[in-house]
């Protein structure tokens, strides 16, 4: 009884494509893994959603026929990943810390070479952003997120699906949104 | 929408929006002189710009927090290379399923020979699991010659593993430590579908035949042999060297032993019995429809233990170390590894969360019953006389598994 050769396991791009996608991976792979790591703030997790980003990528390559496209798809894919990756791990934590009063952090190479006393401090105020962040509608996260790992606004636009020329005011709005919680979260912690 | 348009105060004066596509240079040259112009005579909107430059420089001053600094970011290449891995597992993941689901054939196709030109092809995968599983096991100790090490499977364990385990971290690529070479002999594959005492003639050891077979398996029985196979190891230091710089562990030191060290492992023929209502028989032509279709679908297993042999100045622990060393190696097989006690042939047997497993005793040895009850599918693996047996079927019915397996005679 011989295999079959089954044409579903061929990869969905040629191999001169194959070229292509190496050429994409090599140059948008630090951007993507930099957002995915700001969404979740994980070094495993963040390397995880770049790699299911590239895998999407390669399964089902999109439509994208400019730079801007294909930018603003990837960086769309990583924020969704990256943003439920979040809300998942938050929730999951809200029912570890009620069960064990602690929060198990991943440490960062950089947190790590401060010492423990800064290292918990760096960990803590990392986490306090993101919290805040949380907060804002999705929309305001991506806008935020995007906009400060330098996509310009065609890309952003391109990627949430508005208008270019609309995106200076919801970005405003955003960063307006995200200020104004977290003084009202830091006042809130004096208090 | 209401939130899609930019709201203008009046006519002249500037917008958030405005303001902050100013800031990032996202406006024409026209808009941009037009608002400039705008805010050297406006106080009102300059004001308005200078207290949105603070807050934005406060909000991704913040932002930066969430890093991750440059050198955080894993090397491009070396994330390619784990992609290119992730996706050679899930092609063969894919064709394996792609087999176990095909209706009209075998659950169990995977311990079938899949072209009579190539039926040792899932055993040197098997092979080279086994290698690379073993290829890093400590000196037996027994040999005289202290850099000599031997070793083979006495014994499995059933080790929980999480698949998610064997992402992070590097793989297990023998090539890039050295040089692989796997020879296998195929001159009993000649022999398309042999009759039993041409199966007893190649195999070194006493061929056992089920007394009892679960309800439903047809008694037709056809038999595949599995070539007789030798592989190689070399470690190349430049080779390990250059990957290790590549991979961002240069800071690993290789033991000056490892250099030129030679692993080998050899494989004995072994066989495959399926069982069903029909068989081919042997009679019959190559280029007809192979193997036994009708009842369930039934198959047994007998393959000698490979053994493992360090020949050069370094030992198999001496390669197991150096592996442990190895800060990226992937947990799971860092487990897997860990978990091979050499001084007694006990190897672990990744078990998957899916796959239900207990350790049991067949023919006074200890073995390890796996089930997946979802599949209907159940398999008994053991070690005796040095030689490893499956007895493996459509079925996840542990009693009747155990039966077949224990009526081997």
């Amino acid at each position: 009884m011989g295999m079959s050769p089954d044409t579903r396991n061929k990869p969905l791009v040629n191999p001169t494509a194959e070229e292509a996608f190496a050429a994409v991976f090599t140059r948008y792979y630090p951007l993507v893994y930099q957002l995915a790591y700001r969404c979740t703030g994980q070094l495993d997790e963040a390397d995880d959603i770049a790699q299911e980003v590239f895998l999407r990528f390669y399964r089902t390559p999109p439509h994208a026929t400019s730079d801007v496209e294909q930018r603003a798809w990837l960086c769309r894919v990583t924020t969704n990943l990256g943003l439920n990756a979040l809300r998942s791990r938050q929730r999951r934590i809200y029912h570890e810390e009620k069960a064990s009063d602690g929060v198990q952090t991943t440490v960062s190479e950089d947190a790590a070479q401060l010492n423990p006393e800064q290292q918990v401090i760096a960990n803590e105020q990392a986490a306090f952003i993101r919290s805040v962040l949380s907060e804002l509608p999705e929309r305001q996260q991506t806008y935020i997120l995007l906009r400060s790992i330098g996509l310009s606004y065609a890309e952003i636009a391109q990627a949430i699906g508005v208008a270019p020329a609309s995106v200076g005011s919801l970005l405003a709005r955003a960063e307006r949104e995200f200020r104004r919680r977290y003084h009202e979260r830091t006042t809130a912690t004096k208090v | 929408m209401n939130e899609l348009q930019p709201q203008k105060y009046n006519d002249s004066c500037l917008d958030m929006g405005l303001l902050v596509s100013l800031r990032d240079g996202e406006l024409t040259t026209v808009e941009t002189e037009q608002a400039r112009a705008h805010l050297a005579k406006c106080p009102d909107c300059a004001a308005d710009e200078c207290s949105m430059q603070t807050a934005s420089q406060e909000v991704y001053n913040l932002l930066t927090v969430l890093g991750p600094s440059p050198h955080e970011i894993p090397e491009t290449e070396l994330a390619l290379s784990a992609l290119q891995a992730r996706l050679d597992v899930k092609n063969r993941r894919e064709e394996r399923h792609a087999a176990v689901s095909s209706p009209a054939q075998s659950k169990f196709r995977f311990f079938q020979a899949r072209k009579p030109q190539h039926p040792s092809r899932w055993w040197l995968v098997v092979a080279a699991a086994v290698l690379v599983a073993l290829v890093v096991l400590p000196n037996a100790g027994a040999l005289a010659n202290q850099f000599l090490a031997l070793f083979s499977v006495q014994q499995f364990q059933p080790v929980s593993v999480n698949p998610q385990s064997f992402r992070n971290g590097i793989g297990e690529d023998l090539q890039s430590f050295g040089d692989v070479n796997i020879d296998y002999s195929n001159q009993d594959s000649s022999i398309q579908h042999p009759t039993q005492a041409q199966v007893e003639q190649s195999l070194n050891f006493k061929l056992l035949l089920p007394g009892h077979l679960p309800p439903g398996v047809g008694h037709a029985m056809q038999f595949t042999l599995i070539d007789r196979a030798y592989g190689t190891f070399t470690f190349n230091t430049a080779k390990a060297r250059a990957y290790l710089a590549q991979t961002g562990q240069r800071s690993v030191s290789i033991p000056p032993q490892l250099g030129g060290a030679t692993f080998t492992i050899t494989l004995s023929p072994g066989v495959i019995i399926t069982y069903g209502n029909q068989c081919q028989r042997q009679d019959q032509s190559a280029s007809a429809a192979r193997g036994c279709s009708g009842g369930k679908l039934f198959y047994i297993g007998e393959i000698p233990s490979p053994v493992i042999k360090a020949t050069g100045k370094a030992s198999l622990e001496d390669l197991r170390n150096f592996a442990l060393s190895l800060p990226k190696l992937s947990p799971g097989v860092r487990l897997l590894l860990q978990d091979v006690n050499l001084n007694t042939g006990v190897v672990p047997l990744p078990i998957p969360p899916q796959i239900q497993a207990q350790q049991v005793t067949t023919h006074g040895a200890p073995g390890v019953l796996m089930t997946d009850p979802s599949l209907s599918l159940g398999a008994v693996i053991w070690q005796t006389h040095g030689i490893i047996y499956v007895v493996a079927g459509a079925t996840s019915d542990s009693a009747q598994l155990l039966e077949s397996a224990n009526s081997l005679h």
